[in-house]
């Protein structure tokens, strides 16, 4: 897995953006509406709630095929996060992926040959 | 006219009672007061005080209920009061308001004006949580209340041991206020003064002096360190004091220091109405888990009572050098944690297969060495990078919790001989190292995170602080940052927060995380999302003199670069 060091500038800056910002985490609401404030007010364009299929639907996916997913501690299981991010990784038009979350979690640095990168909700809020 | 039910008031005119409600009302009734439990049939029982005047007063408007003349002219004269007042306390907060002039100061001493209007707030409330951030000067807006209120003498102060001297300076440097610092944890012929200051471990032998109404105003310096409730000897003196006094004033720019619902257990020294019974506020604002359901609105309602004030540095115009926060990976030294790891083993096979409460006290112990260990990994990296802070000619605030880090510490530190500020030190030695800091006897302070809060100077002498071990609990880091980041403050203030990739520190951080979010949505429910500042450019610069001073050193002595200095630009190496 590999944290803040990216090797496209864009996504290193989305994972600094994610990283710097103190999101509210007392729901997945409340933490996607304040994902959506700051790639908004940085300038960043994005699609919410992108359906890949009927079942697999981004929290976020951003110009050049980043999708943002987010994800609360406690909420889902480590290892349903990671086929989540496995099922996304197959459709072409996702590039890489960022998982925004405050879980700490092992993640292989790609899955598919398509990047992944983790951006911790918690950072900020240090 | 048509009414739905009846309201009148009981227990001898302190409580209201509703009654014989139609159906369809209680349920209007429940959806509008959550402290009304779902499951009651009825009759509901309200406390009279101005709030509950308000509200019921509107409900009424809508769903007329049957009642006397009397009852009748008591809820609408509650109402009004509630209307007043809450124009009084706007009025108060306005820029324009103009406070009384205050007597009593020491000549030259002012009283700020945002000072003044939380002075004049409590005069009127009578119970205020000022929760102004940090660096505000909330200890000179209580010295102001004592000298513009007459009825608040004699008070009681209490606070945490380290601040007992600490108070009694500045209200004689501000006031002309006679101070007397407690000395015994038991009853003793007081002296005659304005003020006494307790430490918040003397309360307990002093229940039965409170009892007897002497004082007539209580503050609590930093409150949340009553925030295990009045259960406590400590806690229950607090609640009895509070019960026999006229004024009470809580002092805190974090009152949670975990999660939100600490808010219920201060408000019971400071006012007790607000969040009604436990019963009552766990119904409202809690959900199944005990965390606070919307803590934003938890937090506007307290503004909206006007119990709780809190100003930021920059909505009064109080302009400091910014802060950044750097998180930086550091080394893990994985041999210091391989004995502590197989003993660690050892424990968590008895805390899933012993019996129930060795289970729970394996886990914490667990959970203490996990801790520990994660610290003493990192402690030889957080020392270089301590020294390399020093070399560069910048005096380091060092922040740890276990003994056998600052052990380490002190070892690799030793030709720095840095100050000691931890749990092994009396307040008088603490008092003694903090001095050895300040004049420059030393570069490197080393304090212990649950021993900071309130301490005042440091700010003249430093502006980077490292921590070198995180606390479960956001409020700490903050309480710590604070004490650099105040009035007086000439340089931009740089927190570094040291952590490895293993051990405890990636679940704590995550921990924190959800515990600071909490916090905030409460004290700030009005801020959207902030941007942490994590400027390195002040890091840069200072790696960058250092090496400048270790590359003339070495070509002064030997060729050959220093050891120390290829290990400190691998613990920098990942910020350029």
């Amino acid at each position: 897995m590999t944290t803040a060091i990216a090797t496209s500038p864009s996504i290193a800056d989305v994972i600094r953006l994610v990283q710097r910002s103190r999101l509210d985490l007392s729901s997945e609401k409340h933490l996607q509406e304040g994902v959506a404030e700051v790639l908004q007010s940085a300038g960043i364009a994005f699609e919410r709630e992108k359906r890949l299929s009927a079942k697999d639907i981004p929290d976020f996916l951003l110009a050049g095929g980043v999708v943002i997913e987010c994800k609360m501690r406690n909420k889902s299981k480590k290892m349903d996060i990671f086929k989540q991010l496995t099922r996304y990784a197959t459709y072409p038009e996702v590039t890489s992926i960022i998982l925004a979350s405050n879980v700490s979690m092992g993640l292989p640095p790609e899955i598919d040959g398509k990047p992944l990168y983790a951006a911790s909700l918690s950072h900020g809020w240090i | 006219m048509r009414t739905y039910g009846e309201l009148r008031l009981i227990e001898g005119g302190t409580a209201w009672e509703m009654s014989s409600l139609e159906p369809h009302v209680a349920i209007r009734l429940k959806h509008i007061f959550p402290r009304v439990p779902k499951q009651s049939a009825g009759p509901f029982r309200f406390p009279r005080d101005l709030m509950h005047a308000a509200d019921l007063d509107w409900f009424l408007s809508r769903y007329p209920l049957a009642m006397s003349d009397r009852d009748r002219d008591a809820l609408r004269g509650g109402r009004l009061d509630f209307e007043m007042q809450q124009a009084e306390m706007e009025r108060i907060l306005l820029p324009e308001y103009l406070p009384p002039a205050v007597a009593g100061l020491r000549e030259g001493q002012k009283v700020r004006h945002y000072q003044m209007q939380a002075v004049e707030l409590l005069r009127r409330r009578r119970s205020l949580l000022l929760g102004d951030e940090g660096g505000l000067g909330k200890t000179y807006t209580a010295a102001a209340f004592l000298c513009a209120e007459s009825g608040a003498l004699p008070a009681a102060v209490v606070c945490d041991p380290h601040m007992q001297k600490q108070w009694k300076d500045k209200l004689t440097a501000f006031t002309h206020l006679r101070v007397h610092v407690i000395s015994k944890a038991s009853p003793y012929d007081l002296p005659p003064a304005d003020v006494y200051v307790f430490r918040i471990s003397q309360i307990g032998g002093w229940a039965d002096i409170f009892a007897t109404d002497f004082f007539k105003a209580a503050i609590f310096d930093e409150p949340q360190s009553l925030r295990t409730g009045t259960s406590t000897a400590k806690g229950g003196a607090a609640k009895v004091l509070s019960n026999h006094v006229s004024y009470r004033l809580g002092l805190t720019a974090t009152p949670i220091y975990n999660y939100g619902i600490e808010m219920w257990n201060v408000m019971q020294f400071i006012d007790d109405s607000i969040l009604g019974s436990f019963a009552d506020f766990s119904r409202e604002w809690t959900d199944d888990m005990g965390r606070i359901r919307d803590p934003k609105a938890l937090g506007t309602y307290l503004r909206e009572q006007h119990v709780l004030l809190r100003r930021l540095k920059s909505d009064v115009g109080l302009e400091l050098p910014k802060v950044s926060r750097i998180i930086e990976y550091v080394d893990f030294d994985a041999k210091a944690v391989q004995s502590i790891e197989d003993l660690a083993r050892v424990l968590a096979i008895r805390a899933t297969t012993g019996t129930f409460v060795e289970r729970g006290q394996a886990a914490r112990e667990l959970d203490m060495m996990v801790r520990q260990a994660t610290g003493v990994s990192k402690a030889k990296a957080v020392a270089q990078f301590v020294r390399l802070m020093v070399e560069a000619g910048e005096p380091v605030l060092l922040v740890g919790w276990h003994r056998a880090v600052y052990d380490i510490w002190l070892e690799e530190l030793a030709d720095l001989r840095p100050a000691m500020y931890t749990g092994s030190e009396t307040a008088a030695q603490k008092n003694k190292e903090k001095d050895r800091f300040l004049s420059g006897d030393t570069d490197v302070m080393i304090m212990s995170l649950r021993s900071g809060a309130g301490i005042d100077d440091l700010q003249f002498r430093s502006s980077v602080v490292v921590f070198g071990e995180l606390d479960w609990s956001p409020g700490i880091h903050q309480q710590i940052i604070w004490r650099l980041d105040r009035e007086g403050q000439e340089d931009p203030v740089t927190a570094f927060f040291l952590v490895s990739e293993e051990g405890s520190d990636p679940p704590i951080m995550d921990v924190l995380g959800i515990k600071a979010s909490e916090a905030h949505q409460i004290v700030d429910p009005h801020l959207g999302v902030q941007k942490v500042d994590d400027d390195t450019t002040n890091l840069g610069r200072l790696v960058e003199r250092y090496l400048q001073k270790v590359s003339k050193a070495s070509k002064k002595t030997s060729p050959a670069p220093a050891p120390a200095m290829q290990l400190e630009l691998a613990t920098t190496g990942s910020l350029f």
